[in-house]
C-alpha cells in the first residue's frame, strides 16, 4: 500500500498549487452539435423529428452594421445521420430538481420527461436520466397504474437512448416494475441472466435483489411446507442451502458495493428479515448494526434500531464487547 | 521533502518548460535602446518565452532603472517580469520581484498588485515560509469584499478574485505544511461550507488528510460518513477513496473491526474508480470543445475545463499504475469481517475476489483463508467447493496438503466417508512428508471408522502409530484402534488395546473412556466378575464422568446376571434422572429384576411410580402393559383392562401423551372374542360420551378411533363412519399421525378425496418422520394419478423412494411408478422401477410376480422376446403361488418363443401350460391348447424336456 500512500500525496499536492482558481462548474450557455466529420455548430436547439435536428444560430453582424442592431438568427436542419454527439446547455436548476426529487415532484418529472423524451436517441442528452428518476417516482408511488406506466417507460429507455450504461438502468428498473407489476417469475428468469452478464454495479445488484426475494419466497413457502423442517432430514439440507443464498444475495451489495447506501442497506434489512425468518439471532444482530453504524440515514437504519432494542442490552452490547475484546 | 514534490508539481502543472533556452536572437545585444529593449521584453512575454522576456526586463532595469523618465515603464514592467520567473520557477527571484512590485510608488494597477499578493504567498511557500504564506493569503483573501466572486463586472475588474476560493484552500495547505494537522483540519471543516462544490469537495479530501495525519480517526470516520453521499461529486474521488483506505487499515489494525468495516466497505473497486473518472473526463473534454466551438464561450469556462481535465487525467493516469489496489482493500474488509467471527461474510468477499484475479500469492493465501472461513460456519459444501477451485488454480502450491487435508474434513463431516477416505489417502500418498501427512491418514482411519469398515479403521490406526509413534496423535490413534476392535466385536483385543493405552499414557486425554470401554468390553464377552469389578472401579474413580450412568446400566446388568438382584436394584436406582432415556432404561431393567423375581406387587408398584412421575415419556404405554401383566398374572383380567382405562382417562385428553394412542390398540387386545370385543366397544361408546359432555376433545377423538379400529371387521361401514367424523376432530398439528392416517384412509374411501389429499399433505408436513409417511406419500401419489398428473404423481414416488424406508407400500409405489413411465413412453424408466422393485426385500411376492411379468411385457413390446423370456420362466418358477400371474408369463413365454421361431421351445410351453390343473380354470390355459393345437399338438415324449430349460 506504499504506492497509495504516495500516489495520494502527489495527487494532494496537485490541487494546493493549481495555477489558476477553480470556480463552480461552468454552465454550457448554448448547445453545441458536433457533426461526424468533426465540424461544430453552436446555437439554440429547436427541433427534432426522426430525420433531422434543427439549430437557431446567430449570425455575424453583417459588415457595416450597427453593432447595437437587432441581432440575426438563422434556423438550420442537421440530418440525425450526420450527427455525432450534442453537448446540450444544462440547465442547474434540472439537475437540481431531479437530483431531490420526490413522489411530490412526480407531475413536474413527468412534465420534464414529456419535454426530453424526444432527444432520447441523441448522443449526451440527459433525457434517459429524466425518464429513469420519473420511473423510478412511479414505482415509488407505489399504485398498480403508476407501476405499469413505469414498465413501459423503462422499456422505452432501454430500447431508446443512446447510451449503453442507460439502457442498463432502464432495464434494472424495468426488472423493478416487472416485480412491481406482478410479472416475478419473468423477473427473475431476466434477473438470472443479468446476474450472469451486467457489468453495471447498480444492474447487477437489482438483478440479485430479485433473486434474493425469489429464493426467500422459496424458502418461506420450504419452512412453510415443512414447519417441522429440523426433525427432517430431506428437508433439512435445502433449507440451509436456500438460507445460505438468500444471505449471500441480500449481502451482496453491502460487500460489494457498499457505497451504493440505499441498495446496500435495503439488502443489509433483507438479511436482517430472513435471518430472523431463520431465527439466526447473531446474524440478524450483526447486520443490524451494520445499518445503523454504515448507513446511519436510512429507514433500514430506523427499522433496525427498532429491532437492536427488542433485544435485553446485555446481548446487544455482547458483539461490540466482543469486538473490543479482540 | 514536501518541497521537492511541490516544485516537481508546479513544473508540470504550470506547463512552464525549457522553451526559454531558445531565446531569441538578440535579445542579448549590447546596444539596444531602452524602447528596443522594452518592446523586445514585451514581445518575448508575449511568445510566451519568459526567459528571453525576463532577461529583457532585468537588463532594462540594469541599464535604465535609474533614469527618471523610465520609472513609469519599470513600473508597468514589474508585473510581467513576476510573471516570468514564476513562470520560470526561480521562485526566489519572483519573491523579490514581486515584493518590488507590490512597494513601488506609486502603486502599480490594482488588479496586478491584487493578482501578485496572491503569487508572493505562492513563492513564500516554496521558501519554506507556511507561516508567512498563509498570513499573505489571508491578507490577500481581505482585499475582496464578500461575495464579489459572484459579481461578473467585479470580477472582470478584478480577476484575482477568482483566486479567493484557492486562497482559502491554500491557507489550511499551510498549516498542513507546518506540521499543523489538527489546525488544518479545523481550519478546512470551518471554511468549506462557504466554497463552491468543487472547491468544498478540495476542502473535504485535505480535511480528511489532515485529520488522518493528525491521528484524529474518529473524526475522519465523521467526515467520511457526513461527506460519503456527496462523493461521486468529488474531482478528487480517487483520493478520496485512497484517504478512506486508509483510515479502515487503521481501524483493522487497531483490532476496531466494525470501524474498520464502516470505511472499507465504501471503498469503490479499481474499475469503477477508472471508469466513473475516465466518462468525467470524457463528459469534461466534450463540454471544453463546446465551448471552444463558441466564439462568444465563457474564456474562464475554458481555462477551468481544461484544469479540471488535467486534474482528472493525472489522477487517471496515477491511480492506474497502483497494482494490487482491489486485493489490498478486499483482503482487509475480509479480515475485518473475521475479526468480528463473520465467517459468511468474510468468505463470500474472499470468494468474490478470488474468482476475479488472478493467480498469485495474495489470492493463494486467501482462497486458503476461504476454504478455513466455509469450514468455520460448517458451510461444508461451499468449502469444497473452494477447496477445488484452489486445488485447480494452484496445483503445485505449498498448501496443497492443507487444502486437500480441509476438503477432506468438509467430506467427513458432510457423511461422505468415501470421498474423506480417498482425499486423506491422496494426501498419503502425494505429501508424505507434509506435516498434514499424519493427521490425514489418522483421519482417514477415522472416517474408516465412521463408514463402519471396522477392520480397516484398525489395520489404519496400527499403521499410523507405526509410522508416527511420536505424533501428537499417536495416543488418540491407539485408543481409537481399541474403539475399533471393540465395534468389530473384539472384545479381548480391544481390553489388550486400552491396557496398553493406560500403560503407555498416563495422563492420556482419553484415559476415563479407555477404562470404561475396557469394563464393557468384558460385559460384552460375558466376564460379569471382571466388569463387575471394572465397572464398579470406574464409577469410583470417575464419578462425574460422561459415561457414569451407562456404566450403571451395564453394571446392574451384571449384577442381575449374577443373581445379585438387590445390588443390582441399587445400581439401577442409581442412574441419574436427568438422563431421561438411560433412567427409563433402568426403571425398566429394575421391573425385568422384579418380573423374573415373581415380584408382581412390586414391579406394579414400580410401574405406577414410573407412570406416575413421566406421564409424558414414551415409555408409559410399556409401563401400563406391565402392569396389566402383573394382574393377568395372578388372574385378576378386570384389574389388568381397569389399569389401561385408568390410564386413558387420566391422560387421554393430553394430546402430548403420544404413548395413549398405543394403550388403545394394546388394550383391545385384553378383549378376547367378539362378546369381549362387544362389551369393548360399548366401553369405548360410554367414554365417547362422557369425554363429549365433558369437553375432553382430545379423549374424544381416540375413543372414537379405538372404537373405529374395533368395529374395522365387523362394521367396516360404521368404522369408516366413525372415522370420518373423527377426521374433522383431528388438528394435524398436535395429533398421532396414526390418527391422521386412518382418517384419511377413511375419507378416501368414503369419496371425499380432497380432504383426504388434505389431510394426508398435512400429515407429512407436520411429522416428517412419522411411519405412516410411506401411506401418504403414496395416498397423495394415487390421488394425482386418478387427477392425470403424472408428473405430480411421480414427484410424490420419487419422494417415497427417497424418504421412506423399509416400507411395505414399497412394491405398490414401484408398480403405479412403472405404470405412469410406461403410459407416457419412459420405458427403460419404468423396467428400472420395476428392477428396484425385484431387488427390495419388503416388496411383497405377488408385486414382484407382476414385476417380472410387466418387464417381460416391456421386453416383448420392444421386440426382444429373447429378453422377456427370462422374466416371464423366473416368474412361472419362482411365483408360482400368484396362479394368475403365472397362467399369463407361461402364455406369453409361448408366444415369445414363436416370436423367436423355436416351435419346439414354444409348444413346450403351452403344453406346460395346459397341463397344469391349478391353472386348467385361467382363460391363458385354453388360448395355450389353441396355440398347441395349430403348432402341431404336444412335442414327442423324448423331446419334451422342461420349458424353463
Amino acid at each position: 500500500m506504499r504506492n497509495i500512500a504516495a500516489f495520494r500525496f502527489l495527487m494532494l499536492l496537485c490541487f494546493w498549487v493549481a495555477d489558476n482558481a477553480s470556480g463552480q462548474l461552468p454552465r454550457v450557455g448554448q448547445d453545441t452539435i458536433f457533426l461526424r466529420q468533426g465540424d461544430r455548430l453552436v446555437g439554440e436547439l429547436t427541433g427534432i423529428d426522426e430525420r433531422s435536428i434543427r439549430l437557431r444560430r446567430l449570425l455575424p453582424p453583417l459588415p457595416g452594421a450597427s453593432t447595437d442592431g437587432a441581432p440575426i438568427l438563422a434556423s438550420i436542419t442537421v440530418l440525425r445521420s450526420d450527427l455525432d454527439r450534442v453537448e446540450f446547455s444544462s440547465g442547474e436548476a434540472q439537475e437540481r430538481m431531479l437530483m431531490n426529487a420526490t413522489t411530490a415532484n412526480l407531475s413536474e418529472i413527468e412534465a420534464l420527461w414529456r419535454e426530453a423524451r424526444v432527444w432520447l436517441g441523441v448522443p449526451k442528452s440527459s433525457a434517459g436520466a429524466v425518464g429513469l428518476v420519473y420511473g423510478d417516482l412511479l414505482l415509488r408511488n407505489g399504485d398498480p397504474a403508476g407501476a405499469r406506466t413505469a414498465l413501459d417507460l423503462f422499456g422505452a429507455i432501454e430500447a431508446g437512448t443512446w447510451s449503453d450504461q442507460m439502457a442498463m438502468r432502464a432495464r434494472q428498473g424495468r426488472l423493478r416494475a416487472m416485480v412491481a407489476t406482478g410479472f416475478v417469475q419473468e423477473a427473475v428468469v431476466e434477473a438470472k441472466e443479468l446476474e450472469r452478464v451486467a457489468e453495471d454495479p447498480v444492474v447487477l445488484i437489482e438483478a440479485k435483489f430479485i433473486l434474493a426475494k425469489a429464493a426467500e419466497t422459496a424458502l418461506r413457502k420450504l419452512v412453510e411446507d415443512n414447519p417441522r423442517w429440523t426433525e427432517d432430514p430431506f428437508v433439512l439440507p435445502e433449507r440451509n442451502r436456500l438460507y445460505e443464498a438468500v444471505l449471500e444475495l441480500y449481502l451482496y451489495p453491502a460487500l460489494f458495493f457498499g457505497s451504493e447506501i440505499e441498495v446496500a442497506s435495503r439488502g443489509l434489512w433483507g438479511a436482517v428479515e430472513v435471518s430472523r425468518f431463520a431465527g439466526d439471532e447473531k446474524q440478524a444482530l450483526e447486520a443490524s448494526m451494520d445499518l445503523v453504524e454504515i448507513y446511519p440515514g436510512t429507514s433500514y437504519a430506523r427499522l433496525a434500531q427498532d429491532f437492536i432494542e427488542t433485544f435485553p442490552k446485555s446481548l446487544r452490547n455482547k458483539y461490540n464487547q466482543n469486538e473490543e475484546k479482540r | 521533502m514536501h518541497c521537492s514534490g511541490v516544485r516537481a508539481f508546479i513544473a508540470i502543472s504550470f506547463g512552464i518548460f525549457s522553451g526559454c533556452l531558445f531565446a531569441q536572437k538578440g535579445a542579448d545585444k549590447p546596444d539596444l535602446t531602452a524602447d528596443e529593449l522594452a518592446v523586445n521584453a514585451s514581445s518575448f512575454y508575449a511568445q510566451g518565452k519568459y526567459g528571453e522576456a525576463a532577461q529583457a526586463y532585468q537588463r532594462f532595469f540594469t541599464d535604465f532603472g535609474s533614469a527618471a523618465d523610465a520609472q513609469a515603464v519599470i513600473r508597468q514592467m514589474r508585473y510581467p517580469l513576476a510573471m516570468c520567473l514564476l513562470r520560470l520557477q526561480r521562485f526566489s527571484e519572483a519573491g523579490e520581484a514581486i515584493r518590488e512590485a507590490l512597494a513601488s510608488e506609486p502603486p502599480i494597477e490594482t488588479a496586478h498588485s491584487q493578482d501578485l499578493l496572491f503569487w508572493r504567498a505562492i513563492c513564500e511557500m516554496q521558501e519554506n515560509q507556511g507561516g508567512q504564506a498563509r498570513e499573505t493569503l489571508e491578507q490577500f483573501v481581505e482585499l475582496f469584499p464578500a461575495g464579489s466572486e459572484r459579481q461578473a463586472t467585479y470580477v472582470q475588474q478584478y480577476p484575482a478574485v477568482q483566486k479567493v476560493s484557492e486562497a482559502r484552500l491554500l491557507i489550511g495547505t499551510c498549516l498542513l505544511l507546518d506540521g499543523r494537522n489538527k489546525d488544518a483540519a479545523e481550519y478546512f471543516s470551518r471554511v468549506k461550507q462557504g466554497l463552491i462544490p468543487i472547491n468544498r469537495g478540495r476542502a473535504t479530501v485535505l480535511q480528511l488528510h489532515a485529520l488522518l495525519a493528525a491521528g484524529e480517526d474518529d473524526q475522519a470516520m465523521a467526515v467520511v460518513t457526513e461527506e460519503f453521499s456527496r462523493m461521486g461529486d468529488l474531482l478528487q474521488l480517487v483520493t478520496f477513496q485512497t484517504l478512506i483506505l486508509d483510515l479502515g487499515t487503521r481501524y483493522l489494525e487497531r483490532n476496531e473491526a466494525r470501524k474498520a468495516i464502516v470505511c472499507l466497505q465504501r471503498v469503490w473497486g479499481k474499475d469503477r474508480l477508472l471508469k466513473h473518472q475516465q466518462a468525467r473526463l470524457e463528459d469534461l473534454e466534450s463540454k471544453l470543445q463546446a465551448v471552444e466551438a463558441d466564439p462568444r464561450g465563457d474564456p474562464y469556462a475554458k481555462l477551468l475545463y481544461a484544469q479540471m481535465i488535467a486534474k482528472v487525467k493525472r489522477e487517471i493516469e496515477n491511480f492506474g499504475k497502483i497494482e494490487s489496489f482491489d486485493a489490498g482493500f478486499r483482503l482487509r474488509l475480509a479480515a475485518a469481517y473475521q475479526a468480528m467471527q463473520r465467517y459468511r461474510e468474510s468468505a463470500l468477499i474472499l470468494e468474490g475476489m478470488l474468482n476475479e484475479m488472478p493467480a498469485d500469492r495474495v489470492v493463494e493465501s486467501a482462497s486458503i483463508n476461504l476454504v478455513q472461513c466455509w469450514s468455520a460456519i460448517e458451510c461444508w459444501a461451499n468449502a469444497t467447493e473452494a477447496a477445488e477451485t484452489f486445488l485447480e488454480k494452484f496445483p503445485r502450491s505449498e498448501s496443497v496438503p492443507l487444502i486437500r487435508y480441509m476438503q477432506g474434513i468438509a467430506e467427513q463431516r458432510s457423511g461422505d466417508y468415501s470421498k474423506a477416505i480417498a482425499l486423506f489417502d491422496a494426501i498419503e500418498a502425494k505429501h508424505s512428508s507434509s506435516d498434514y501427512a499424519p493427521r490425514a491418514k489418522f483421519m482417514k482411519a477415522f472416517s474408516l471408522l465412521q463408514a463402519e469398515r471396522h477392520n480397516d479403521a484398525v489395520a489404519e490406526f496400527e499403521q499410523f502409530e507405526e509410522r508416527y509413534p511420536r505424533h501428537d496423535l499417536a495416543q488418540d490413534a491407539l485408543y481409537w484402534r481399541g474403539i475399533g476392535y471393540s465395534l468389530d466385536r473384539q472384545f479381548s483385543r480391544c481390553r489388550q488395546v486400552m491396557d496398553d493405552y493406560l500403560d503407555t499414557y498416563k495422563a492420556g486425554r482419553h484415559r476415563t473412556t479407555a477404562v470404561f470401554r475396557k469394563a464393557y468390553c468384558a460385559q460384552q464377552s460375558k466376564d460379569y466378575q471382571t466388569s463387575i469389578e471394572e465397572l464398579g472401579s470406574f464409577l469410583s474413580s470417575y464419578p462425574g464422568a460422561e459415561e457414569c450412568d451407562e456404566a450403571r446400566i451395564l453394571l446392574g446388568d451384571a449384577l442381575l446376571s449374577q443373581g445379585r438382584v438387590e445390588e443390582g436394584i441399587a445400581v439401577f436406582q442409581g442412574i441419574s434422572r436427568e438422563n431421561a432415556k438411560l433412567y427409563a432404561e433402568g426403571v425398566f431393567k429394575i421391573g425385568k429384576a422384579y418380573q423374573l423375581a415373581d415380584e408382581h406387587e412390586k414391579l406394579r408398584d414400580h410401574m405406577a411410580t414410573f407412570k406416575a412421575r413421566f406421564p409424558r415419556s414414551p415409555r408409559v404405554a410399556e409401563a401400563i402393559f406391565w402392569m396389566g401383566w402383573t394382574y393377568r398374572q395372578q388372574g385378576m383380567s378386570d384389574q389388568a383392562r381397569d389399569v389401561y382405562w385408568e390410564a386413558i382417562s387420566e391422560y387421554g385428553d393430553d394430546a402430548a401423551i403420544r404413548s395413549v394412542d398405543d394403550l388403545l390398540p394394546a388394550l383391545s387386545k385384553l378383549y378376547k372374542g367378539a362378546d369381549e370385543q362387544a362389551e369393548f366397544s360399548a366401553r369405548l361408546g360410554d367414554l365417547c360420551v362422557e369425554a363429549e359432555r365433558t369437553g375432553k376433545r382430545t379423549l374424544l377423538k381416540r375413543a372414537l378411533w379405538a372404537r373405529a379400529a374395533a368395529l374395522r371387521s365387523k362394521d367396516p361401514d360404521r368404522a369408516r363412519s366413525d372415522l370420518v367424523e373423527v377426521a374433522q376432530r383431528l388438528n394435524a398439528q398436535s395429533d398421532n399421525p396414526l390418527l391422521l392416517a386412518d382418517c384419511a384412509d377413511a375419507l378416501l374411501a368414503a369419496g371425499r378425496e380432497a380432504e383426504a389429499e388434505k389431510m394426508f399433505r398435512d400429515l407429512v408436513k407436520w411429522n416428517p418422520r412419522a411411519v405412516q409417511k410411506d401411506r401418504a406419500l403414496v395416498a397423495i401419489g394415487r390421488i394425482e394419478m386418478q387427477r392425470g398428473n403424472a408428473s405430480a404423481a411421480l414427484e410424490q414416488f420419487d419422494r417415497f423412494e427417497r424418504e421412506v424406508l423399509g416400507s411395505r407400500l414399497f412394491g405398490e409405489v414401484m408398480l403405479a411408478r412403472a405404470e405412469l413411465l410406461q403410459t407416457r413412453g419412459r420405458m427403460a424408466e419404468a423396467r428400472e422401477a420395476l428392477e428396484r422393485l425385484l431387488a427390495n426385500e419388503y416388496a411383497l411376492g405377488q408385486e414382484k410376480a407382476k414385476a417380472l411379468y410387466l418387464i417381460g411385457e416391456i421386453h416383448m413390446n420392444e421386440s426382444r422376446p429373447d429378453l422377456a423370456i427370462p422374466y416371464f420362466q423366473r416368474l412361472y418358477v419362482m411365483h408360482g403361488r400368484w396362479r394368475d400371474w403365472v397362467a399369463k408369463a407361461y402364455y406369453r413365454s409361448g408366444e415369445a418363443f414363436e416370436k423367436l421361431n423355436d416351435q419346439s421351445s414354444a409348444r413346450r410351453t403351452y403344453q406346460e401350460l395346459s397341463e397344469r390343473e391349478d391353472l386348467a380354470s385361467f382363460e391363458e390355459a385354453r388360448r395355450a391348447r389353441d396355440r398347441l393345437d395349430l403348432l402341431g399338438g404336444p412335442l414327442p415324449t423324448e423331446e419334451a424336456a422342461p420349458s424353463q430349460g
